[in-house]
Formats: C-alpha cells, structure tokens, sequence
C-alpha cells in the first residue's frame, strides 16, 4: 500500500514486485474528509525477466579487453555499460551492436574504453551487463568483476643520440640511436 | 473510483493508470491523494 500524494497524477509505477506473480491493484482517492471506497480489482501477473548475469569477466588480450559472461535462454539482447572517470555510465558500440546471444562477449581495444570513460591508467575497467527477453529486462549484473585496467602509455623518451657521431651523419642520411624503454 | 488500468509490466514492476475522479464525487472537497493497494 503507498500514497500518491500528487493528485494531479494520473500513472504510478509499482516496484519492487516478484517475477511471474499475481497482483491485485486497488485504488482510492483521499480528500480533507478521508478515504473513498477501493476501486474494484484490476489483476495483474508480473513477467518472467532474465536473471543476473553470471560470470562477468574482464580480461586482457594484448592491446584489447574481452568482456565475457555466462548466455541465459531466450535473451533478445543485451547491455554493457562502462563506469567512467566521473562515475556516470557509458554505452560503447563494440559491446552493444551484433553480439552473439548464444555465447555473449565483446571485445574492443584498451584505448576506446580509456577515450570513451576517461579513465586514467591503471585504473580497473569497471562494467556492468544485464539482459533483455522479450518481456522485459532483467537486474544488472554485479560490477567490478575481472581485473582488466586502462594500459599505462609509455614515458617520454630521453633524446636520441650518436654512439660513432662521424659515422652515423652521412651526406644523405643519419642513423641514431635510443634508450630502450623498459616494459614495452 | 473506477478500476485502475495498466500501461505496461515487467518482472518487477507495473505500472498503472486511473481516471481522475469526478468532481460531482468528491462531495465538493479537493482530491488531496491518492491511495493505491496490491
């Protein structure tokens, strides 16, 4: 039982039903002198949604990030948001165009998800999944699953320099050398 | 009140519609709320 406590409403969502259970809706107007009598009985039967998705996993695949998580029967689609810099949640094309139901994953470069979320390097790659049958959507998926992190860019380079300078500076051409980046 | 009506459900919500009530029944006092039961 809740009030609505806008009379100029005229819609309400109930939330926080059961999955495949039936409801009774009732309705009554209250005024300074009390409660009207209850409206007669609208029946309703809640939908059969997706469950949570299980076995989100985020891993590193060179320069690339596999997002992967256990398939449920008769899904029509489902979602990937990324957490950004500032918290808020992004959708990114790879991860929401052509995947395949049957054994769901997507993969997209380390660089996309840093341009598209913000992030800083090292930071973990946080999302969260959830899936859609053609009732309804189900819950989000726990975050902060996997361990995949914005790769580091390399540091800037010392100057490049000539180890035999007489020989390395020709009439048309010069050859240098560098420090080795460790890590790389 | 007449019967609410749906509008759209799902595995964890509904969501519902009503008529306003009429004037001539509200015995001249302003609709304050509204109390919804399942």
């Amino acid at each position: 039982m809740v009030s609505c406590t806008d009379y100029y409403a005229s819609l309400y969502d109930i939330t926080g039903l059961n999955a495949q259970k039936f409801y009774n809706v009732k309705i009554a107007a209250v005024n300074s002198c009390g409660l009207s009598e209850y409206s007669p009985i609208l029946e309703v039967a809640t939908t059969n949604c997706p469950i949570k998705p299980q076995d989100v996993l985020t891993t590193i695949d060179g320069a690339d990030v596999v997002i992967s998580w256990a398939a449920q029967a008769n899904i029509v689609s489902w979602e990937v948001l990324f957490q950004g810099k500032n918290k808020s949640w992004t959708r990114i094309s790879e991860c929401s165009d052509s995947l395949d139901l049957a054994d769901p994953s997507c993969k997209l470069s380390n660089t996309k998800i840093q341009e598209e979320t913000n992030l800083d390097a090292q930071e973990l790659i946080i999302v969260k999944i959830r899936g859609s049958n053609s009732s309804c959507s189900g819950p989000w998926s726990d975050v902060n699953t996997g361990d995949a992190k914005i790769a580091s860019c390399p540091e800037k380079m010392a100057a490049p320099f000539f180890d035999d300078k007489e020989a390395q500076i020709r009439k048309d051409s010069i050859t240098i050398n560098w420090t080795k980046l460790t890590g790389v | 009140m007449n019967k609410p009506g749906m509008i759209s459900k799902t595995g964890d919500s509904i969501t519902i519609t009503w008529a306003a009530l009429e004037e001539s029944k509200t015995n001249g006092e302003e609709v304050l709320s509204y109390k919804i039961g399942w």
